[in-house]
């Protein structure tokens, strides 16, 4: 199904980047997109204090970080050991673009990855992927 | 239908992924009278990716003093520990800005380096020498009175840069 058109002003995303520049441009794109809520953090702890307080919609997770990879906060989602909904759509971020680690990311629960550099095009396609992959249940009574 | 067959209750029509009561679909959330077309979006995106790639080149001249002090932490410690990871965390991050401000150099140079300290003997008696014609090469292209432009100047300077990885032992 093709998503032509959205509004994203009822959309929490939170941004996961130890890099000030890319959470700064991407806070920017989304915002230019009228995502209507961008919370950021520079690291995993930040994220998951964040995540007590906080459901968000969609989680944009860089996984080359220090000290702690953005592949354990996927793996903390997913396991339930935070307190947001285990299925939050989570979309990893990285410069590694091998097979392998996407395979990993991937198993480990992503719904999608982004091969940095990351540009305005690549992060609405994931968007609108995302999107059209978390449509409800409907039922006829 | 027969009359004596049971009664379908409900039917699901939409299944690709099991609807979650704990929150609302994105496709629910995202869909609406305001909504936008895409392709606006996009372009609306573009402009504001330009905008703060505007700033990036002071930015990784912030960063770079912190590089360059990883690298001198490498050779006191032995390879894979700590400051290793650490430098090849910071290359690796510098490289992916890089690209997604449109700086091709300095993506290139930082990918010469992230080549060199994944895929060389860091024990090779040379590889100091070649990290520091890279960070070399990485602060003469951000530099302010004559960065290297991307072009035949840069592509050329990391050409040589990869011929200097080369000569490198494999790990």
């Amino acid at each position: 199904m093709m998503i032509e058109k959205a509004d994203f002003s009822k959309l929490t995303v939170l941004l996961v980047d130890d890099n000030a520049f890319i959470r700064k441009l991407l806070g920017d794109i989304l915002r230019s997109f009228r995502v209507g809520r961008v919370v950021q953090a520079e690291g995993v702890a930040e994220a998951l204090s964040h995540l007590a307080n906080l459901q968000p919609d969609v989680i944009f997770c860089d996984w080359l970080m220090a000290p702690v990879d953005g592949l354990s906060l996927l793996r903390a989602v997913r396991q339930g050991q935070t307190p947001v909904d285990p299925k939050t759509p989570i979309i990893m971020l990285t410069g590694e673009c091998r097979v392998d680690r996407v395979a990993i990311a991937i198993a480990d629960g992503a719904d999608s990855y982004i091969a940095k550099p990351v540009t305005a095009k690549n992060l609405m396609s994931h968007l609108v992927k995302l999107i059209a992959a978390d449509k409800p249940v409907h039922y006829l009574d | 239908m027969s009359s004596s067959s049971p009664p379908i209750n409900r039917c699901i029509i939409l299944t690709n992924t099991p609807h979650n009561p704990q929150r609302k679909s994105l496709y629910e959330k995202t869909q609406g009278p305001q909504a936008v077309p895409i392709e606006t979006l996009i372009q609306h995106g573009d402009n504001a990716a330009k905008l703060a790639s505007e700033g990036y080149l002071d930015f990784f001249r912030a960063k770079l003093p912190h590089v360059e002090s990883l690298a001198g932490a490498l050779f006191v410690e032995p390879p894979g520990s700590a400051s290793w990871k650490a430098f090849y965390t910071a290359v690796h991050d510098l490289r992916s800005s890089s690209a997604t401000a449109g700086y091709l150099a300095l993506s290139g140079i930082c990918e010469s380096l992230e080549t060199l300290l994944a895929e060389r003997d860091p024990h090779d008696a040379r590889i100091r020498d070649v990290i520091r014609l890279h960070l070399d090469a990485l602060s003469l292209a951000s530099s302010a009175s004559a960065p290297i432009a991307d072009g035949p100047d840069s592509d050329r300077l990391i050409a040589n840069l990869g011929r200097a990885v080369d000569k490198l032992a494999r790990t």
